[in-house]
């Protein structure tokens, strides 16, 4: 199972990517799926076990993320409605 | 309506008479007799293959194929027997996708290469050159992306002469060291070449 973050622009992105890889979270970038929209293509995913951390490190930094998602295995993703951080 | 006759001729001769009646007719139809299967198959790929439509009818031992000329268009679309798979070749050139920023860049060609790999249609060549071959070596974020390319049949052939010159001979992970006799007969035989 991983997590899937989304941001409305690429900067934020990069940001994050930067960010959590310095406080050694592993991370991966991937083209955002037809079926959802966002303001930005790409999005970071990472492991479940980590997304507790890396939502933290994003709050601390004032990051914005738009969205989060679940991804199973056989690559569905699933909305997680309840997680939202807005600066 | 013209019919030949191709029974006890043997392979290619039904297909090459075939042509030569096709040729002849300017629209229409026409029927072809063979005796055995093989030449029935072959025959009805070559009329396929140039955009005609074909009935068949099996009489005994032999088969009675009902041709119909195709237009001008059609022959067109149609393709040739044996490459029914197009050549998609696609061409890197840079560890970057476009001119601009590099973060940016860099950025891009990895979703652009992840995007490759979720279509269904992967193409058969993936040539890297000049810096292009850093995304192929060791410690790039796309290596398992490439890997899976590779295992579902793309080639990735990178560039040895800029392996040698940015230090990365003895560190490609995925791939084949390749020249520019392979590279430039790739560019030229590709059916489709894409330049991201």
């Amino acid at each position: 199972m991983k997590c899937v973050l989304l941001f409305s622009s690429v900067h934020q992105v990069m940001r994050t990517e930067k960010l959590l890889k310095g406080k050694g979270i592993e991370v991966d970038l991937i083209p955002v799926p037809r079926d959802i929209s966002s303001d930005c293509g790409i999005a970071v995913e990472l492991s479940k076990e980590s997304e507790e951390k890396a939502l933290v490190i994003l709050r601390e930094n004032r990051i914005s993320m738009t969205e989060c998602y679940t991804k199973d295995s056989r690559g569905r993703f699933e909305k997680k409605k309840e997680i939202q951080i807005k600066v | 309506m013209p019919v030949i006759d191709c029974r006890g001729l043997a392979c290619p001769q039904p297909v090459v008479t075939t042509k030569q009646a096709l040729d002849q007719l300017k629209e229409g139809e026409m029927i072809v007799v063979v005796d055995n299967a093989s030449s029935c198959n072959n025959v009805e790929r070559f009329v396929r293959s140039q955009g005609c439509s074909v009935e068949i009818k099996e009489e005994g031992k032999d088969f009675y194929l009902r041709i119909q000329k195709g237009s001008g268009k059609d022959r067109e679309k149609a393709t040739k027997p044996g490459e029914k798979i197009k050549k998609v070749v696609v061409y890197i050139n840079s560890h970057l996708l476009g001119i601009g920023d590099e973060a940016l860049g860099a950025i891009l060609m990895r979703s652009f290469l992840k995007t490759l790999m979720d279509l269904e249609k992967k193409p058969s060549r993936l040539i890297l050159i000049n810096s292009g071959v850093r995304l192929a070596s060791e410690g790039s974020e796309v290596l398992e992306t490439l890997k899976k390319l590779s295992e579902e049949g793309t080639e990735i052939l990178a560039c040895g002469t800029c392996l040698d010159f940015y230090g990365l001979k003895e560190k490609l992970r995925v791939g084949m060291v390749s020249n520019m006799y392979d590279i430039t007969q790739s560019l030229l035989e590709a059916d489709h070449l894409v330049r991201p």
